[in-house]
């Protein structure tokens, strides 16, 4: 996993590379700098004159600068890292996961899963600054100090390397596995007050009236006491660990101290050199400590991770020909068709028969939950389809390309999307090379001429998120504009118009189907009533087609 | 932004039961500090004894032993300090979550304050704000005491140990105050930019996620992939140069903190050789001073802790400032709610106005209307015709700005509103399932045996659907698989209503979402429970309306017809309209009239469709 998600970063690894370099460059030159200063101090007490320390003092200012200013080099590739990986590791799951179609993400559209998964896109850039790159600056500063010492006694450069390797791996080891636990619950408690909270939040108001809102903030203590004492002895783990950590370094001084004392006492280590010994033991210590830290955050990381690699994995669900055909027009022919979600699941379409000739205007009712929806994800290859036939312009659907077979059919969707960007781009979106008098054009079919006049920027009027600065009749006005654009063979409006009152409703339809004179239209309505005359109207109930306009 | 003194003070002050905590880990933290102090200038000593004063090993070995227990020490105080915050976190957390909630379920008062309860996140304080507190309150004010007093104490260790060193200090400690002032500026600066621009690039991610459907059905998911690729790296890039120069605040503070420990390392050095200074000293004054700016350091790196602290604290703080008392009567500066109830009808509304900010149009402009005990009176106009503003008056979320509501004689404003809110029952546009059973969510906390559960899922027509569940009125709903459809949906809120059996009932559009089919057997349930009880219709569709002994047509916040469908016809030209589809697009649009709920006015065009 973790090698996988090394190479999601691709060519900007080297600023990775660089990133980890400068750290451990800047770690280096902070433990060397000790050092340095150390031992230029222990000579100034033997000697009687400056000349004799040129070469250490040149050290201590080597050491300095490079340490500062390798700092700020860390920082800003770091940063600079930091936004290309982003950049990278959004384009590549949304690369994955744009194949899959809207299906891939539909079981995960309850509550907020999808900004879950922008969270979670989040989450895994921080692996590379966070978790990659420390171990890194840590290895290099502890074999470096380790063969410092080393080189100066054999014995405490091992008694440091003993040190660090607790301090480095053992504690980091030990942290996670005590703490894996305490961090799971807090995980697992604090997504139960949230959920509490997003459910009991949304229903607010008629708790309020209901006067059921004790219960609630009961329940909500409850949670939070629960959250809160699992959080807090995660805590205490923490502030353990960093205790420890502490300890171990300045233990480690004691004894390095007290190592160079008898080396000194027995002659085989020169006085001058014995402040190295603790000093740089203590600073290499602390240089190691940030292990810990990354350590406790590869297990977010990898969370994170296998939920977005278990999204990207899916098998496409509807795959392409290998020898596409192209349909000769937009006629639809639907035979035997069945469906259902899961191979367990309920029965969705059963059986369903359909003859739309090109050129057909008709209308599709039924109650809610009948099919009508799953009906147009088939049409528009969101989903495949294994028991019986669709034909469009005489060609098996199964047998055209997706892109083509879209092309071919324009949806409106019962929940459409709206990008938070300006109205132009959204209908761009249908036709990019569209001039914006012919935007004009459809807006004017889907009636929405007199707000693009009043609105201050006409055209160029941001829509808000998901279309929030339109009222619910604006924004389906401008789904139908943006369909319309497609000029193509097929249009299925998807309670398109149900945002609008019936007077209206029948009013932009009938605009629509004149706009759409001679291409097969198909309009799915919960409206039992006929708004407007079509060819005809059929009814789906128990994922069967009823003609009663044929009755 | 705030001043981040201010809000430090506003979080330290949440929760008198924190303050003892943090005091503690501030304590700790400092005690930490010395103890490291004291460690360091002892293996000082001990590199003098053996270097300078030719001791042997045995004879330093009270002062290793000396240092393990100062190590003790320090990992205690490191300990102390590090439990003190948490406890202090959590208690800060569990009570703002608890005074957050209160605020919300707070009858609200104004306009102004229903309108921001509508249109706040609710979930995104209550939950995500006041989790983001715990580092704040963990990491960042700890470090920020500590930042405080750990160079004062470095300072005057040094100046005891060294006093001619003390003043590299004198010349460093007004450059750090001066950077300190730097770096909360400019820092301040680029974090914000920063932040911004990453929740940005977040959200541009998210609307493509959320849009992936429009994207796969136009044929330009690929060439999406491509614009998260160009408009992230653009992005970054002019991020790039606010980091570059913002940066360079850090690279001074570093460069500060290198080149002091350099200087005095050297300094020293040439004053031992002169003869002025021991080694015993010399050495104590290097490995102390760097400690001068560990604090700061610390403050830097905890910085992100800082700002997202605080950006989440100016979430969580004008929510507060509410009064906290749990009974409060329906009008703003009315007496508290000392008049009993004697009845909820007749409801009248006398001259109601009702403004959104002071200067604004009223949205309800001098409405008088009024219900009669046990009749149904429908309220239809157009979308923004002031028909959620009247229901939210009713409901207790809103008092008028000016005019009085009465119920049975009595003013409303004069009664306490959770006495009130008992005698009615709100049926609304899309009602919520709450997690639990059937039979949970038709009690909402009311004390109702099983056998009245089922004759309300009765009365309402749901008892068809729950016998068909697995376990009847004891099947646990929103998990897995339970879904249920709107119809259904209605039909248990209207068992809801049926089983309070209030006198005063409202239905709010709770029709709308419906189709025509499910729509007449909902109907057919309401019947039921309207029989015999003073009724608030609000009529998405004019079928409905009709139902009703009496309609009020509102248009542009004013009542302009009050009669029989046949008067009004005759006598109310908008009422006219309406049912003749004339003025088009004027029917309210369905999923922009809640009352006090989540949805939006169309705020764009400020009006309807076209």
């Amino acid at each position: 996993m973790i090698v996988r998600i090394l190479r999601l970063v691709g060519p900007e690894r080297r600023w990775l590379a660089l990133a980890a370099l400068l750290a451990a460059v800047t770690s280096v030159s902070g433990v060397a700098l000790v050092g340095s200063a150390s031992a230029l101090i222990s000579r100034s007490a033997l000697v009687t004159t400056t000349a004799t320390l040129g070469v250490a003092i040149t050290f201590v200012r080597l050491f300095a600068a490079v340490r500062a200013t390798g700092r700020y080099g860390e920082r800003y590739v770091g940063h600079l890292g930091t936004f290309r990986i982003t950049t990278r590791v959004r384009t590549w799951v949304f690369d994955s996961i744009a194949p899959l179609g809207p299906a891939a993400l539909e079981d995960r559209r309850r509550g907020d899963v999808l900004s879950r998964l922008a969270d979670d896109v989040d989450e895994l850039q921080d692996f590379y600054l966070r978790v990659a790159v420390p171990p890194i600056a840590a290895g290099v500063t502890a074999a470096f100090a380790v063969v410092g010492l080393g080189v100066l006694d054999r014995g405490a450069g091992l008694l440091l390397a003993v040190a660090l390797v607790v301090v480095g791996l053992c504690v980091p080891f030990l942290a996670r596995r005590v703490g894996r636990e305490a961090s799971s619950l807090v995980v697992r408690n604090r997504a139960a007050v949230r959920a509490e909270l997003a459910e009991h939040l949304a229903g607010i108001d008629e708790l309020c009236v209901a006067g059921a809102t004790d219960g609630l903030l009961d329940r909500v203590a409850d949670l939070d006491r629960r959250l809160v004492r699992h959080q807090t002895r995660l805590g205490d783990l923490r502030g353990a660990v960093t205790a420890a950590i502490g300890l171990l370094g300045l233990l480690t001084a004691g004894a390095a101290l007290a190592l160079g004392a008898s080396l000194v006492e027995r002659g085989q280590l020169d006085g001058v050199v014995l402040a190295v010994l603790p000093l740089v033991a203590l600073s290499a210590v602390e240089a190691v400590a940030p292990v810990t830290l990354a350590a406790e955050h590869l297990g977010r990381t990898r969370a994170a991770a296998s939920r977005l690699f278990a999204l990207t994995d899916q098998p496409p669900i509807v795959r392409d020909p290998s020898e596409p055909e192209c349909p000769r027009d937009g006629s639809i022919v639907i035979r035997s068709l069945s469906f259902r979600y899961s191979p367990t699941g309920p029965v969705v379409l059963d059986g369903v028969d359909l003859d739309l000739p090109a050129g057909t205007t008709a209308v599709l009712t039924g109650p809610s939950g009948s099919g009508k929806s799953t009906l147009a994800d088939l049409l528009v290859r969101f989903r495949g389809y294994d028991s019986g036939s669709i034909r469009l312009g005489g060609v098996e659907l199964r047998e055209v390309a997706t892109a083509v077979a879209r092309e071919r059919v324009a949806l409106v969707a019962q929940h459409d999307h709206l990008f938070d960007s300006t109205i132009r781009d959204n209908l761009l979106l249908a036709d990019p090379d569209a001039s914006d008098s012919r935007l004009l054009e459809m807006l004017e079919t889907a009636g929405l001429t007199e707000l693009v006049r009043t609105l201050p920027n006409g055209l160029g009027e941001r829509v808000g998120e998901d279309g929030r600065r339109l009222s619910g009749g604006e924004r389906q006005r401008l789904l139908v504009a943006r369909a319309l654009l497609r000029d193509a063979d097929v249009l299925v409006l998807d309670e398109a118009t149900a945002h609008l009152d019936p007077p209206s409703e029948r009013e932009l339809l009938e605009r629509v189907l004149a706009e759409r004179a001679g291409r097969t239209t198909l309009i799915i309505t919960h409206h039992r009533e006929q708004l407007v005359p079509v060819d005809v109207v059929l009814t789906l109930r128990e994922g069967r087609i009823y003609e009663p306009g044929a009755a | 932004m705030s001043d981040p003194r201010t809000t430090f003070r506003a979080v330290v002050a949440a929760e008198p039961t924190a303050r003892g905590p943090i005091l503690l880990s501030a304590v700790g933290e400092v005690v930490a500090l010395i103890a490291l102090l004291a460690t360091l200038v002892l293996i000082a000593r001990g590199v003098d004894a053996v270097f300078v004063g030719g001791r042997g090993a045995a004879e330093i070995l009270p002062l290793v032993l000396a240092v393990g227990a100062l190590g003790s020490l320090r990992a205690v105080a490191q300990w102390v300090a590090a439990r003190g915050a948490g406890v202090a976190s959590a208690r800060i957390r569990s009570s703002l979550r608890l005074r957050l909630l209160g605020a919300i379920v707070q009858p609200v008062r104004s306009a102004g304050t229903a309108e921001r309860r509508r249109s706040a996140d609710l979930l995104g304080v209550v939950g995500d704000a006041v989790d983001s507190l715990d580092d704040y309150v963990v990491r960042f004010v700890p470090t920020a005491a500590l930042a405080v007093f750990g160079p004062a104490i470095v300072f005057v260790v040094v100046v005891v140990l060294d006093p001619w060193s003390s003043l590299v200090l004198v010349f460093a400690g007004p450059m750090l105050i001066l950077l300190l002032a730097v770096i909360g500026r400019r820092t301040r600066e680029l974090t914000r930019v920063r932040l911004a621009e990453l929740s940005w690039l977040h959200g541009f991610f998210l609307d493509l996620l959320r849009g992936l459907g429009a994207l796969t059905a136009t044929n330009r998911a690929e060439d999406a992939g491509a614009r998260i690729e160009e408009v992230s790296r653009r992005h970054g890039a002019t991020t790039m140069e606010v980091l570059r120069t913002a940066f360079q605040t850090s690279l001074v503070l570093e460069w500060s903190a290198t080149a002091a420990t350099a200087l005095v390392a050297v300094t020293v050095s040439f004053r031992m050789i002169g003869g002025g200074l021991s080694f015993a000293v010399a050495l104590s004054t290097l490995v102390v001073v760097p400690e001068f700016f560990g604090p700061l350091r610390r403050l830097a790196v905890e910085y992100h802790a800082g700002q997202s602290g605080q950006a989440s604290w100016e979430r969580i703080g004008p929510w507060l400032t509410e009064p906290a008392t749990h009974a409060e009567p329906g009008r703003l500066d009315g007496p508290t709610g000392r008049v009993s109830l004697r009845g909820v009808a007749p409801l009248e509304f006398v001259g109601v106005t009702v403004r959104r900010d002071p200067e604004g149009a009223p949205t309800v402009d001098d409405v008088t209307f009024r219900i009669d005990p046990g009749e149904t009176v429908a309220l239809v106009g157009p979308s923004g015709a002031g028909k959620s503003t009247i229901v939210a008056i009713v409901l207790g979320f809103l008092a008028p700005d000016r005019g009085t509501v009465h119920a049975g004689g009595v003013d409303l404003g004069e009664v306490d509103v959770t006495e009130w809110r008992r005698h009615l029952a709100w049926v609304p546009q899309s009602p919520t399932v709450f997690a639990g059973t059937v039979a949970d969510n038709v009690r909402l906390g009311l004390d109702a045996e099983d056998d009245r559960v089922r004759s309300a899922l009765h009365a309402a027509g749901a008892m068809e659907f729950v016998d068909d569940l697995d376990d009847g009125i004891d099947t646990v709903l929103a998990e897995e698989g339970t879904t249920i459809s709107g119809g259904q949906r209605q039909r248990l809120a209207i068992a809801r209503a049926w089983v309070r059996d209030a006198p005063l009932v409202v239905l709010d559009e709770f029709t709308a979402h419906l189709d025509l089919i499910t729509e007449e057997q909902v109907l057919a349930a309401a019947g039921a429970l309207l029989n015999g009880r003073t009724t608030l219709l609000v009529a998405h569709r004019l079928q409905t309306a009709r139902l009703a002994d009496r309609i009020v047509v509102l248009d542009g916040g004013r009542v302009v017809g009050d009669g029989t469908h046949d008067e009004l016809l005759s006598t109310c030209v908008t009422y006219r309209a309406l049912v003749e589809g004339r003025r088009d697009g004027l029917l309210a649009e369905a999923g922009s009239t809640d009352v006090g709920g989540t949805a939006s006015e169309g705020t764009m065009s400020g009006g309807t469709g076209s």
